[in-house]
């Protein structure tokens, strides 16, 4: 290649020329235009690169190194219209996000934010010259279309978005101009912004004005008629099939609707084709890369749709999916995966395990019976139950000797973990559990099992759900220890939409099982469910938790004095902005929490795994495994690319 | 007789009414309706719900009118309309979500019912013939095994081997490669490739059934004095064996007909699931499992519909196969 083109070279000299004034994104930049979509841009259907991007795009530094643009990154769903997984891979774009290791924040959308001392306002800069998928621009106006016409729309609003509240109030939006808004909250209000970058909780970067306005009856007084040409009875059931926030599926299946995230599904959106989906890459994208290489490095995602996870086990032993830690990453399937790296050319990456224990045992502290409510209610009743657990024999037997006896807590290692929360009354002692229950419940009946007193065998049925095998294995083994101290305990598996309707929103069980919850940092202050009871996953005391919200509720139970005081703190810790004395709360909730011992576990949860293929970089080599972050959203997908 | 199909499918429609009726309360009887089954599994991965909420999402379904204000508005537009309804799960209209799928499912089972046929109407004359031969037992432990192996077990062990020893991509129709590709020489052989394993899978299992059916049915024919006669008369065993005995045999092949309707659709589920056929057997149980009533419904009234219709072939075919059977 001796001669350059004429084209080539004015290029490049202009590119030299305005260098000077350029912020260093845009000198390394030149101007280079995805081959994915040069022809596009050459037919004059797309304006070039430069144009597209927002005035000062998010630089993101690659883990590794930057890479080039290109490729497919083959991927897989399991099972049906189950699109909940795509916030993972493509769906993670609030205006602030999690950074890679989840221990704070970064500006992501939003170019910047701030609050006040008493964290009651919030002010977010948007980027100038950001745009939708479709080249229209992201303005403060789109927000606002979310606040208006959706969020506080009496007809179209599905509630939700606790978050925007403070004491039932909700807060005030404020447009200063184009790219600036406030939130304003009648009190404090210190996890906004955490809880705007939590998994699909932030609503605002998904709502194109210019798009859905045309579905809303104050917008658009001929809503109605286009609802009913489509078949739906009102506008508001169009609305709400367009705008998506019912639920995942139907946020994913419109492929029509605008985005800002990385890919878009163009050519149909994901369940219209029963084999597969394919997203290609959003030319309006707003990062780039340190070099000036527009973001994401994948032209396409390719999802194949399998039906079983076995299937897709195969695949990927085949080699055919490059990143994977969902479905098919269990213990059990580790030594498969294993044999086959050198034939499906992949490696392994490490997920740490978020969830505060593998599962917890939760009695009913709120149980209508009175004699069982007292005992259940008695510190020295759950301690002798949490004596009587063998757990080494339940890691061994269940999680292949992963783990170590733990209650639902903090992970070691992490600044907020409290010794006594994790190992208080772990130690398997029998004869201790026998001792503690002698002086609350001596009498026995003819088959050894404890009398109440009103002389009823103490019997406790634990109700679970029975997809969760492995609680059904942990039960089959913890029972007859139960049983070998006296408690009549049994276990009563069910259909989920029966679990759910008995213990979820049931008050008449005795007992139930659950796992989730966080181990760590932020996590654990925007999920504290077995440390304060103050939402409907607090299985252990559901009138309790209801008391929390609505403290008029009939159903609600008012607590005692020491809840009621641990619930005030959970408060006034969501009502602080500081980061410092957010963790001086939270370590003094988790302080109480020990002392109140709600509920006892089995071990903090092992390490899990995902399996990447060896040509990918930029991937992380350990994450967290949630949903909250939402594994590996946060770790930038756009700059994954294959070398 | 052509009174006999009129007053036949007189009687479908009180029938049908009250198919439909059953297959909506039977999808409603469990606990909890489709919300419950998606909160549940959102609640599951992590996302906050608001109990609030669930009344806001019960108008917007139309979940909170009673039980037979629902089954009226479906079955309305089922009948005014031809619209089965909406699919919660899928947003998208029923009558779509099954047309689409009708093809693969069709084509799939119709070719391992003739794979069967094609399979067991020769064993088994063979085995009726040679009873007791080494061929027979042969034949029948075969049979026996295929009917013993649970579908989906086969349909992974025969995955395993096309994953071990053909380095085939497993699961589904086509390779990725060609899923998108135009349809080419190459895309049919791949096409042939991956649909062998799920006729084999379905096919075995059928087979063992028929072919001890058809040895049973023909054992009996062949000691019949009208055999015997034709072999006297110096007929050559064939013809005296294809021409009478065996299409007496075969009334038991017609007659479940009826049956083979429904199961084309529904009847090859796990294996669908576990092959990744994007076939109509997975939808349904993701439906039921989701309680995606419309979807639901619309299929179990499909595969009612689909019986009786059959019974009604079997019926006619029946007829015109043995003169003996007379309508009345």
């Amino acid at each position: 290649m001796g001669s350059i083109s004429r084209r080539a070279f004015i290029v490049a000299s202009s590119a030299f020329a305005g260098a000077l004034a350029m912020p260093t994104w845009a000198r390394a930049q030149g101007t280079q235009e995805s081959a994915f979509l040069k022809s596009e841009v050459d037919a004059g259907n797309l304006p070039p690169v430069a144009e597209r991007l927002p005035a000062n795009p998010l630089v993101i530094t690659p883990f590794e190194r930057a890479g080039q643009q290109g490729g497919d990154w083959n991927h897989a769903l399991v099972g049906g219209g189950s699109l909940s997984m795509l916030v993972r891979y493509q769906g993670y774009e609030p205006l602030v996000r999690f950074n890679p290791d989840w221990s704070g924040l970064v500006d992501n959308v939003a170019e910047s934010w701030s609050v006040n001392p008493e964290a009651t306002e919030y002010t977010f800069t948007l980027r100038k010259g950001h745009k939708w998928s479709d080249g229209v621009p992201f303005t403060t106006a789109d927000v606002q279309f979310w606040y208006d016409a959706y969020f506080t729309d009496a007809e179209a609003t599905l509630g939700g978005n606790a978050w925007w509240s403070v004491n039932g109030e909700v807060a005030k939006l404020e447009v200063v101009d184009e790219q600036t808004f406030k939130v304003i909250f009648p009190a404090p209000n210190g996890f906004f912004v955490q809880q705007l970058a939590w998994a699909q909780q932030d609503q605002m970067t998904r709502t194109p004005k210019h798009y859905l306005e045309q579905f809303h009856i104050r917008y658009n007084p001929d809503a109605d008629a286009l609802a009913k040409e489509q078949g739906l009875e009102s506008w508001i059931a169009l609305f709400q099939r367009e705008i998506g926030m019912l639920d995942d599926n139907t946020f994913y299946q419109n492929g029509n609707r605008p985005t800002l995230n990385a890919w878009v599904f163009t050519d149909g959106a994901p369940g219209e084709n029963t084999e597969r989906a394919i997203a290609t890459r959003n030319p309006y994208y707003f990062k780039v890369d340190d070099q000036g290489t527009q973001l994401p490095y994948f032209d396409r995602v390719v999802y194949q749709m399998v039906a079983d996870p076995e299937v897709l086990l195969l695949k990927t032993l085949q080699g055919e999916i490059d990143i994977m830690d969902q479905y098919i990453c269990t213990p059990a399937n580790k030594p498969v995966l294993f044999d086959g790296q050198e034939t499906g050319n992949y490696g392994f990456y490490t997920l740490k395990e978020t969830a505060a224990n593998v599962m917890a045992f939760q009695l009913n502290l709120n149980h209508l019976d009175p004699v069982k409510n007292k005992l259940f209610n008695t510190m020295e009743f759950r301690q002798a139950m949490s004596h009587a657990v063998d757990r080494q024999a339940l890691i061994d037997a269940v999680f292949v000797g992963q783990g170590s006896p733990a209650q639902p807590s903090m992970r070691e290692g992490d600044p907020l973990y409290n010794e006594q929360l994790a190992k208080q009354f772990t130690e398997f002692d029998p004869a201790k559990a026998n001792e503690l229950l002698d002086a609350l419940i001596p009498n026995k009946d003819g088959e050894g099992y404890r009398q109440d007193e009103e002389g009823r065998r103490v019997s406790i049925i634990f109700e679970i759900d029975q997809t969760r095998t492995t609680f059904l294995d942990m039960f089959e083994l913890a029972i007859p220890m139960f049983q070998a101290i006296g408690i009549d305990a049994q276990m009563r598996t069910m259909d989920r939409s029966l679990w759910e309707e008995r213990v979820r929103r049931g008050r008449e069980y005795d007992a139930t099982a659950h796992q989730f919850g966080a181990n760590s940092g932020i996590a654990a202050m925007l999920d504290a469910r077995f440390y304060v009871p103050i939402n409907n996953n607090c299985f252990y005391a559901p009138g309790w938790a209801l008391y929390y919200t609505q403290p008029d509720n009939e159903a609600a139970v008012e607590p005692p004095e020491a809840v009621k005081a641990q619930q005030e703190l959970y408060r006034s810790l969501v009502g602080t902005a500081d980061p410092a004395k957010q963790n001086e709360l939270m370590a003094q909730v988790l302080q109480n929490a020990a002392d109140l011992f709600f509920t006892f576990g089995v071990s903090l949860p092992a390490d899990g795994y995902g399996v990447v293929k060896n040509d990918v970089v930029n991937l992380l080599d350990t994450m967290p495994n949630s949903f909250g972050w939402p594994t590996p959203g946060p770790a930038r997908p756009e700059q994954f690319f294959k070398a | 007789m052509l009174n006999y199909v009129i007053k036949r499918l007189i009687y479908m429609i009180p029938t049908l009414i009250g198919m439909s009726i059953i297959a909506f309360t039977i999808i409603q009887l469990p606990p909890g309706d489709y919300l419950t089954s998606m909160l549940a599994s959102m609640a599951d991965s992590g996302a906050n719900i608001d109990p609030g909420q669930i009344q806001r999402y019960r108008e917007i379904y139309g979940l909170d009118a009673p039980m037979y204000e629902q089954y009226w508005k479906w079955i309305s537009g089922i009948l005014l309309r031809g619209d089965f309804g909406y699919s919660f799960e899928w947003n998208r209209p029923v009558g779509d979500l099954i047309w689409e799928r009708m093809g693969s499912t069709l084509g799939i089972s119709i070719a391992s019912l003739l794979f069967v046929w094609a399979v067991s109407l020769p064993i088994g004359i063979y085995s009726a013939m040679r009873r007791h031969s080494v061929g027979d037992y042969a034949f029948t432990f075969l049979g026996f095994i295929g009917l013993a192996v649970p579908n989906f077990i086969m349909a992974l062990v025969l995955m395993y081997f096309s994953y071990k020893y053909f380095g085939q991509s497993v699961g589904g129709l086509f390779s990725p490669e060609y899923a998108e590709a135009p349809w080419s020489w190459g895309k049919f052989v791949d096409l042939m490739a991956h649909l062998w394993i799920p006729i084999v899978v379905i096919g075995t299992n059928g087979t063992a059934a028929l072919i001890r059916i058809l040895r049973a049915n023909l054992t009996d024919e062949l000691n019949k004095p009208y055999v015997i006669t034709a072999k006297a008369k110096g007929l050559p065993e064939y013809r005296a064996v294809v021409k009478y005995p065996v299409r007496i045999a075969l009334n038991p092949f017609v007659s479940a007909i009826g049956w083979v309707l429904p199961e084309l659709i529904s009847g090859v589920t796990i294996t669908a699931i576990v092959l990744n056929l994007p076939t109509a057997g997975p939808l349904l149980l993701r439906a039921l499992i989701s309680q995606d009533m419309y979807l639901a419904g619309s299929f179990i009234l499909l595969m009612g519909v689909l019986t009786l219709v059959g019974m009604l072939v079997s019926d006619i075919l029946l007829a015109l196969l043995d003169p003996r059977i007379r309508f009345n």
